[in-house]
């Protein structure tokens, strides 16, 4: 790359120097991103391997399941900008729909999954239709009496039609058929492996909507609406599109949680709380990039669960107390969300470890 | 507020940055979750899954106390003697009233700090999926106060359960009806039925819709209502229009206040008013109503005026530490320290399986534990404590202010006092 | 007849107390444009405030407003002038900032737990005080007397708010703030200290609603809760930033609470109420007395 004294003449103007080095660094950047990534794939791909205690595994599958969620949220808290409270209505939908057709009919619940994404479509288009067009504090509220309007009728229907729902008493999955077909497994490898493959769907759903006309359009309207619908393009229509995709991921998640811990109660699914958790962990990992929701799941989580456990028996309600200030704490210092601050502090380690392997070859 | 851009340079931010948030996020979780490992094996370790949060804070904190106050004991007196003196440990997980939470303190405490028995967890929404997920490991868990038929219904080898099953509750509530109406000679047709409609009170009022069919009552009213309601007249004047002549109920904490208030405010006419435990047992409930509460029958597990030694001493005890007195639930809870200590005494040894062949085996009829209202802890073939039973209390004055006072079965009843029926 | 009469007098007496609870919040969203989550939690606190007042001074529970309204306005006024101004100022160009949300969240949480933490978890309610549990008999009609002084306070105190807002300068100031916040600082009106007094204007108004409250609830750490979600439904139904809106929101709610269960049970009126928030957000989004602001 550099040379020594002898090849001296080629590299005296300035600007072809930089030049070279510029893309020099880049190309070594580019090398070492793809040799991290590599390494996380790896890492990822074989943690089960690692780590023996189900706990562990146990708590790694909720943070990429919260992950999951909250990228899907993202599709239409992040993308179109308006802030959805009540999101784990949807996550009921594809629970009960699973649960219910599994334990009734015998269908098996990946059948039952992709029914209940596409009954939640139908109930996100119910809430979505007329208060999209709404910005701001007005769908939060109409999503969160959604919600609490859905769980309070389940709570107190035993049976809807032939469907048992039985009530506030919940369903109970007894787990009898192991296997693959019936998406039942005694331990706990086979639910991680599929949790990741969903994110990782999901993930990838998300970078390609950002690439795409959809992206586009969601982007516009978020930051200029009138100019946007001045350009002919239907924000509405873009929005709809969105949520009816958010919906439908988030529904497959309220099966992968039926099926998970076996057993699905309305205050448990349908809850206000995990609507919460889902919106501030998109919140405060930065919504509307890709990354953040994964960001704020991998850091948040872990914080309620240690608070809860460290805490949650010496002094009652300290951990909750812990999370309320963390929330309020990183709001006010990085209200976009903390994936800001990690990218810059991510680019400047790579920078310096670029930096270093020239330098290095310098010599 | 949007900032994702669509440019190639974005693409590799996307990457780089989920590489490095990915291994951030894990690192962190790896450094931090490498608890505690193995459990010493000097002291026998008892995880505790209950509500320190939540609605049900107050009762999972009288819970505690009296585990505490049990577990105290029975260490100063030398520990578990078949094992060279083993102390016992607790650690206490905060369900926050949620099944959830429930079940990752299980796997937690199971697996993470390696528990030998596990107790729980009051409501009986996470005790259901609580004691599955015990099953699931082989570790015994003992459920002190969770009254839902189902959970020993389950077919579970593990699960433990002391207190009575809310099928024996509404049998002997109706029970004591019969036997108030003979003894007064004041027959009753007319119930009403006003419970909270979570799992708990939707139970209870099934069974009772049963019982009155068998006994020929006429069921006048049949209310469920939110245990969060803000304002129950309405509740209240359904009661009061439906001429009932008895009322039973099933309530939490802060509606049981509300609703006593407020069926003395619209000066509700009944013969009696039998309350089911829970909000009208929590000790704070006279305190917080006063004379509303007068002439009230409760039924419950335990009364502190109970004829069997040790009780009001332990009561004493208990009552100079932290305020009140005990409650049924928490006479539970001490009650399950002792059957544990006693199982353990057996077993003498730390396995999982001995501790729960021990326990299906137990037969404990005295000790500090047993001022409980019936006479053995013996559990049948599904888990279940078959001698409990509950105890009607009726809350009057009688020159000490308000108390409860053990009116039923008669045999328990206080030397002294003549229930007073119908409520004048 | 008689039964409905009696239902509905109570549902509009006891809506009008809940018209007072939610008449804070809606101020607050009127003025700042932004939801405060932690507004049940105020009220909760505002609860404890006026209980130990009334307990420790043996006081009638009215009186206890001569403290408890000082005390909440300035707990309010420096909850958002420490808490919340910070993010106003950094998204100065954005209309809502949402993250206003996540922190009043945040604050519910603190407060609550904290709450839980040092007062512990049981139930409190005043003892035998004069208001409590006096009812007034007309025939076959019973009237609770709490519940009516609250009723009264609560139309009271939203004559006085409009009036302050209509007719005094810093009222008017504070509208002005509220529909462009630029403009208003550009006529020399500090946009900061106008938020202030406005969350702490609507703080002090939850602390009158809860002294009518204490006389008759309980008083527990977790009471915010259940006024948290009313609250909104309310404000919504009768239209963000509307003050008679908001009182009569809260008494359409309080009616279908009260002559609900007459037709079906308790639990279900809790359904009818959300399904009728809902049908308001479809048909008329800005409520029933709502100004329509460019969506």
């Amino acid at each position: 790359m550099t040379g020594t004294g002898e090849n001296s003449a080629l590299y005296e103007t300035d600007a072809a120097f930089l030049d070279r080095s510029a893309l020099a660094r880049q190309v070594v950047k580019d090398t070492i991103n793809k040799v991290l990534l590599g390494a996380v794939v790896i890492l990822v791909l074989a943690l089960p391997a690692l780590i023996s205690s189900p706990t562990w595994l146990h708590i790694i599958v909720l943070i990429f399941f919260y992950a999951y969620l909250t990228t899907s949220w993202n599709m239409v808290g992040g993308f179109a900008g308006v802030l959805p409270l009540g999101h784990a209505v949807f996550l009921g939908i594809g629970a009960y729909t699973s649960t219910v057709l599994s334990l009734q009919y015998g269908i098996s619940p990946w059948l039952g999954m992709f029914i209940g994404g596409l009954l939640a479509v139908a109930a996100g288009m119910v809430i979505g239709l007329p208060t999209l067009k709404m910005r701001g504090a007005y769908f939060a509220l109409a999503t969160i009496a959604f919600a609490e309007g859905l769980r309070v009728m389940v709570e107190n229907i035993e049976y809807l039609g032939p469907f048992k729902l039985n009530g506030p008493r919940g369903l109970q999955i007894p787990p009898l058929n192991i296997g693959w077909a019936n998406f039942m497994f005694s331990s706990k490898v086979p639910y991680y492996y599929i949790i990741l493959g969903l994110l990782l769907i999901i993930l990838l759903l998300t970078w390609a909507v950002s690439r795409s006309k959809l992206g586009y359009y969601l982007t516009a309207g978020g930051e200029e609406p009138e100019a946007a619908q001045a350009l002919g393009v239907n924000v509405s229509r873009a929005k709809v599109i969105a949520m009816a995709l958010s919906c439908f991921f988030t529904a497959l998640a309220g099966t992968f949680y039926a099926q998970f811990s076996l057993f699905i109660h309305p205050k448990s699914t349908i809850s206000l709380d995990i609507s919460f958790e889902i919106a501030f962990i998109a919140l405060i990992g930065g919504r509307g990039s890709i990354a953040g929701p994964v960001l704020g799941a991998l850091l948040l989580r872990p914080v309620s669960d240690l608070s809860r456990i460290y805490f949650g028996d010496i002094l009652p309600g300290m951990h909750l107390v812990i999370y309320g200030v963390v929330l309020i704490l990183v709001m006010i210092y990085q209200p976009r969300g903390l994936q800001e601050p990690l990218t810059r502090i991510y680019d400047r380690v790579v920078n310096r470890m670029a930096d270093g392997f020239i330098k290095g070859g310098d010599k | 507020m949007h900032y994702f851009n669509i440019h190639k340079e974005e693409e590799m931010k996307f990457n780089r940055f989920w590489t490095v948030t990915a291994a951030a996020g894990l690192l962190i979780s790896g450094l931090i979750f490498t608890g505690p490992a193995t459990a010493g094996e000097t002291t026998i370790k008892i995880g505790n899954i209950i509500p320190l949060s939540g609605p049900s804070a107050s009762v999972g904190q009288q819970g505690k106390n009296a585990r505490e106050m049990a577990v105290e004991e029975i260490n100063a007196a030398g520990g578990i003697k078949s094992l060279g003196g083993a102390k016992l440990e607790m650690l206490y997980a905060d369900s926050e009233s949620k099944p959830e939470k429930g079940v990752s303190e299980a796997e937690r405490l199971i697996n993470t700090e390696k528990v030998n028995v596990l107790t729980g967890c009051w409501n009986s929404a996470v005790t259901y999926p609580t004691t599955a997920v015990a099953e699931r490991y082989g570790v015994p868990f003992i459920v002190p106060v969770s009254v839902s038929d189902k959970i020993t219904e389950q077919g579970f080898k593990n699960v433990f359960r002391i207190a009575a099953k809310d099928s024996w509750w509404t049998r002997d509530q109706f029970a004591f009806l019969k036997d108030m109406q003979a003894e007064y000679n004041t027959p009753v047709k007319k119930l009403a039925f006003v419970y909270e409609n979570g799992d708990w009170g939707k139970g209870m009022a099934g069974q009772w819709k049963k019982l009155a069919a068998e006994n020929g009552y006429e069921v006048v009213l049949d209310e469920p209502y939110p245990s969060t309601a803000t304002d129950l007249s309405p509740v209240v004047q359904k009661i009061r229009r439906s001429r009932a002549e008895v009322l039973l109920l099933v309530s939490n904490a802060a509606d049981a206040i509300l609703l006593t208030n407020t069926l003395a405010e619209y000066k509700v006419r009944l013969k009696a008013i039998v309350a089911t435990g829970g909000g009208h047992a929590d000790p704070f409930f006279i305190k917080a109503v006063g004379k509303n509460a007068q002439y009230l029958f409760d039924i419950v597990e335990w009364e502190t005026d109970i004829n069997k030694p040790g009780a009001k001493e332990t009561n004493e005890k208990y009552n100079a530490r932290y305020g009140y007195n005990l409650t049924g639930e928490a006479v539970d809870a001490y009650v399950s320290m002792y059957v544990i200590k006693d199982a353990l005494e057996r077993a003498a040894s730390f396995d999982k399986e001995a501790i729960r062949k021990a326990l299906a085996e137990t037969n404990l009829t005295s000790g500090p534990g047993m001022i409980v209202g019936y006479d053995a802890v013996q559990f049948d073939s599904s888990g279940q404590n078959s001698h409990a039973s509950p105890v009607i209390v009726q809350i009057n004055d009688v020159g000490n202010g308000l108390e409860r006072i053990t009116v039923w079965p008669k045999s328990a009843r206080r030397a002294g006092y003549t229930p007073v029926f119908p409520k004048p | 007849m008689i039964y409905l009469i009696e239902d509905t007098i109570n549902g509009i007496l006891m809506g009008s107390i809940y018209g007072l609870t939610a008449l804070g919040l809606t101020i607050i969203f009127g003025v700042l444009k932004v939801v405060n989550f932690a507004h049940g939690t105020l009220l909760m606190v505002s609860m404890y405030a006026a209980y130990w007042t009334v307990t420790l001074s043996g006081f009638h529970p009215y009186l206890a407003l001569i403290i408890v309204v000082p005390v909440m306005y300035v707990f309010g006024y420096y909850l958002q002038d420490i808490v919340i101004k910070p993010i106003f100022k950094a998204e100065k160009n954005v209309r809502e900032p949402s993250t206003v949300i996540i922190v009043t969240t945040g604050v519910w949480y603190v407060l609550d737990n904290l709450t839980l933490m040092i007062f512990g978890p049981q139930y409190r309610s005043l003892p035998d005080n004069s208001l409590q549990g006096k009812m007034i008999e007309l025939g076959d009609i019973f009237i609770s007397v709490p519940k009516l002084w609250g009723a009264v306070t609560a139309v009271a105190t939203a004559y006085a708010v409009y009036y302050f807002f209509q007719k005094t300068r810093t009222g008017r100031a504070i509208r002005a703030c509220s529909l462009d916040r630029d403009a208003a600082s550009l006529s020399g009106i500090n946009q900061y200290k106008i938020y202030n007094m406005a969350f702490g204007l609507g703080t002090a108004v939850t602390g009158i609603a809860a002294v009518t409250l204490v006389p008759f609830y309980n008083t527990f750490p977790s009471v915010g809760v259940l006024f948290d979600i009313k609250g909104f439904i309310i404000v919504v139904l009768g239209g963000l930033g509307s003050i008679p809106g908001a009182i009569i929101g809260g008494i359409i709610v309080g009616v279908i609470e009260s002559v609900g269960p007459q037709f079906m049970t308790a639990t279900w009126t809790e359904a009818i109420v959300y399904g009728l928030f809902l049908l308001v957000l479809f048909v008329k989004p800005s409520g029933l007395f709502g100004v329509k602001y460019d969506w």
